[in-house]
């Protein structure tokens, strides 16, 4: 019963293992409302969270929550577009290329502000990139900054980023460093940053300033009245904290919280009868997969592992488990990217075949108990997943009827998810169920490159000459056609292999009171345009 | 009295000492590792390394022991892994909020249950006494996380008579209210909380007392006091209730822990800010020096609470008194 609650305190670990934070895109999702020209100014918005922040600077949030209110608190320099190919001006009015593609220079706004009052300058920029890319801070994405050499100021509103190479993504990276005010924190040694009190007392230049942070309770922030767009038209936000699915779904009914973003399937079926709450249900970044360890005797054979996936009825498993919120995958790039390919051959659903498959390679039933056997050996092993994600273990169980089906024993195995991240990236697994938060880039080597094998994150030990090589292109090619072309073939080849079997993406469901305006949820975030949001003037309530 | 406060106190410290320490090598043991939160699919293994630094977790662990031990001493909690600041800091705002319900709670299931537990026993086999009977095995067989949920549902949602989670209303509005309002404001978030962690173990007390009071209302010394012709009221209440009283306290020593530890369920469904919460989460994140921090204080909670009900004891029993003035000189024992 513990775990049923606690599963809820850490949304991290619920969805997918990791959280890229900085730079996505995703299909846009206009909500049903009319779009005033611009909402009238007034109101508060009562979010649910269900669990307290970390942080609530870009710098050290680590949390999901944590990471979408700095995000209202803070501005970058570019703003990820809803369609995720490219960028809109934010902080800086502008950015330009140098002929060799080695020098990327912004031109900032002039009319940018910290909340206290402080200019916004090329000097913050120049300040915040060293700290990113700090060691003593140990930045999570600080890889992305790797390639950048050098941050310089060159007049007060223009700042050079230098690079010591040339790849597609080098203005995503270069957006990674959110500004960090220079005229508060340049004073602090290094090994006092990750500890300053600044991270809970939050100073940015973002749509909202922030006002109060009870731990545990509740999260205020209200208008930048000096944002560089204009006020937004929202007064105040309140993220308030209830660690209770059950209790959030109440105050979501009763109106004590107008928005909620994280609802789960069962809470928003149970919420379709109340009026007063616009439903939308949005494509995630986050898929769910099983994986096959291609080390294992079992499944170093890609037709028994195309054999498995054949017997695995996904339509029905969307159907059941998630009732139908969501839509069946086959490749590992989501279809809200701009390198997803449509076309890529699914592996059918298909008993039969994946019988046939399985006796070409050798495995039938031999001895006639009923049971897949080769060479004497029983097909016999486990499927590890965690014990906080209901989800991921009741695929494990249907999975497991589907494969009795067939004379295949599958024994489940759940642990905690510390421990079931220890053992998967340690290789010490037959099966697993997992799932993944894609991030903006698509960039696949990390999961599927052959020398990722040493690393974490080729956890099924997959190995293709071929998709190596293209890869290896792939992510130095800047052209975005020729780039698309290169990755639709690392598409097919990664599904016709099938290390994975990949089972659908999860739509991430809203509940939100009818009375907001101009709300527009995205794949990418669902705070994309918080600083547009108004209330019905009409219908205000505090 | 005051000597064997005192020795009472002392041994507490390696009790709490060892509590402690097994705890320190048992997480650590447990595998996980709490660099985990931070880092993506691309992290650079330096950055895990770097952190593993930054928390102090590369050196051997038994030097971290007696680092942490050292620092302990001088009254160091250490820094928080995933919040990034002093575990005290953390601690002074959780701890006063579970003391706050627990003592509450605790205040409400003993008045609650000794009242009613008496009453059913006065007035036995009468329809309160059934009815009593009744409603207390009904609460007290109910899990407490479903008590907490069917509260919120019927209070909050059906008649929405009160709020569903936080400590007060949300400060925007909590700060315009008046002094009295704040009060007021707080009672009533109060009260599903401490109902839901009070009501099952009240049921309980007060089948206990009801036994207590039968039991004692049959001894010799009521009966002589009945004899005797004194008043109904004076036979029950001094005679008999102070004596059934006794388990009681007992009692008292035996549900101060499970209020500590019983207060993390409801703390969860009502979005109590309290030490539960704090010390679950840390678990899940492998936050060491939280949990060290909040092992420690439930220790001595656990260990004060239990003192506490032997003084209690004491103090109403004399036949377990302990020796006072020139007895104690002599002695200086307690038959413990």
């Amino acid at each position: 019963m513990f775990l049923h609650f606690l599963r809820r305190r850490l949304p991290l670990f619920s969805g997918a293992l990791l959280i890229l934070f900085a730079g996505c895109g995703g299909e846009k999702s206009v909500s049903e409302s009319p779009r005033a020209v611009r909402g009238s100014s007034g109101g508060t918005m009562i979010v649910g969270m269900d669990a307290d922040a970390d942080a609530l600077t870009p710098l050290m949030s680590s949390s999901a929550f944590a990471g979408d209110i700095a995000g209202q608190i803070f501005a970058g320099l570019a703003k990820t577009d809803p369609d995720m190919a490219g960028y809109s001006p934010w902080l800086a009015e502008s950015w330009e290329f140098s002929n060799d593609r080695k020098e990327l220079t912004f031109f900032l706004r002039r009319d940018a502000y910290w909340h206290d009052g402080v200019p916004f300058t090329a000097e913050d920029v120049a300040f915040s990139v060293p700290l990113y890319k700090s060691p003593e801070i140990a930045y999570g994405s600080m890889r992305w900054l790797r390639h950048i050499t050098e941050v310089t100021a060159v007049d007060s509103y223009t700042v050079r980023f230098r690079f010591d190479a040339v790849y597609p993504y080098q203005l995503t990276d270069a957006n990674v460093a959110t500004p960090l005010p220079k005229h508060i924190l340049g004073e602090v040694p290094i090994n006092e940053i990750p500890t300053h009190p600044f991270h809970r007392n939050p100073v940015g230049t973002g749509p909202f300033k922030f006002v109060k942070w009870e731990p545990q309770q509740s999260i205020e922030l209200e208008a930048n009245e000096s944002f560089f767009l204009g006020r937004p038209p929202l007064d105040r936000v309140v993220f308030k904290v209830v660690p209770s699915q059950t209790n959030l779904v109440t105050q979501l009914r009763t109106g004590d919280i107008d928005f909620y973003p994280k609802l789960r399937p069962e809470a928003y079926e149970d919420l379709q009868d109340v009026d007063h709450l616009r439903k939308l249900q949005i494509p995630s970044r986050v898929y769910y997969y099983l994986g096959w360890q291609n080390a294992s005797p079992f499944f170093s054979d890609r037709n028994v592992r195309r054999a498995l996936t054949m017997a695995i009825d996904r339509e029905s498993i969307v159907k059941n488990l998630v009732k139908g919120r969501g839509a069946i995958l086959n490749t590992p790039i989501l279809p809200f990217l701009w390198a997803h390919d449509p076309e890529v051959p699914a592996i059918p659903y298909d008993p039969e075949g994946a019988k046939k498959l399985l006796s070409e390679a050798g495995w039938a039933d031999h001895d006639g108990d009923g049971w897949l056997d080769r060479n004497g050996t029983p097909f016999e092993f486990t499927m590890k997943t965690n014990e906080n994600n209901d989800l991921r273990k009741d695929i494990v169980v249907v999975v497991q009827e589907m494969l009795a089906k067939l004379g295949i024993r599958m024994r489940p195995e759940t642990m905690e998810f510390t421990v079931f991240i220890d053992q998967t990236t340690g290789k010490d697994f037959e099966s697993m169920c997992h799932g993944w938060k894609q991030g903006s880039k698509v960039d696949l080597t990390s999961i599927w490159h052959t020398q990722s094998i040493n690393d974490r994150y080729n956890m099924v030990s997959y190995s293709n000459p071929r998709v190596d090589e293209l890869m290896d292109r792939a992510v130095t090619e800047i052209d975005r056609e020729k780039a698309t072309k290169l990755w639709s073939e690392v598409q097919r080849l990664i599904a016709a292999d099938a290390a994975y079997t990949f089972l659908f993406t999860l739509d991430d469901l809203y509940a939100i009171d009818d009375r907001f305006q101009n709300v527009e949820l995205t794949t990418y975030s669902w705070t994309y345009n918080m600083h547009e949001w108004s209330v019905d003037p009409a219908r205000r309530k505090y | 009295m005051r000597s064997v406060l005192l020795r009472r106190l002392l041994g507490t410290i390696p009790l709490v000492f060892g509590i402690s320490t097994l705890v320190f090598f048992l997480a650590h043991a447990a595998p996980g590792d709490p660099t985990l939160l931070f880092l993506s699919d691309d992290s650079d293994p330096a950055v895990a390394a770097h952190l593993r630094q930054n928390f102090g977790l590369d050196r051997p662990l038994h030097e971290q022991y007696f680092r942490w031990l050292a620092r302990l001493a001088q009254g160091d909690f250490g820094h928080s892994f995933a919040q990034k600041r002093p575990v005290a800091e953390i601690l002074m705002e959780a701890v006063p909020n579970t003391l706050l319900l627990s003592s509450v709670s605790l205040v409400l299931l003993f008045a609650g249950g000794i009242g009613i537990g008496v009453l059913s026993a006065i007035r036995k086999g009468t329809w309160l006494d059934r009815i009593a009977t009744l409603l207390s095995f009904f609460f007290y067989s109910m899990p407490s996380f479903w008590l907490a949920l069917m509260l919120l549902l019927l209070f909050s949602y059906h008649f929405d008579w009160l709020p569903a989670s936080q400590m007060h209303s949300l400060s925007f509005q909590y700060e315009a209210f008046s002094w009295w309002g704040k009060l007021g404001d707080r009672l009533v978030h109060l009260a599903l909380p401490a109902l839901a962690l009070s009501l099952g173990t009240l049921a309980g007390v007060a089948r206990y007392a009801r036994a207590g009071m039968l039991e004692a209302m049959q001894q010799d010394f009521v009966r002589t006091a009945r004899a005797k012709g004194l008043p109904e009221g004076t036979v029950i209440w001094k005679h008999a209730f102070r004596n059934a009283l006794l388990p009681m306290i007992t009692l008292l020593g035996l549900y101060i822990p499970f209020l500590i530890s019983g207060a993390v369920i409801v703390e969860t469904i009502f979005a109590w800010p309290g030490m539960g919460r704090v010390a679950i989460t840390a678990i899940f994140q492998r936050d060491y020096p939280v949990v060290m921090a909040t092992t420690i204080l439930s220790a001595c909670l656990v260990v004060l609470g239990s003192l506490l009900a032997d003084l209690l004891y004491s103090w109403a029993d004399p036949r377990i008194r302990v020796p006072s003035g020139r007895q104690a000189a002599g002695t200086g024992g307690t038959p413990q």
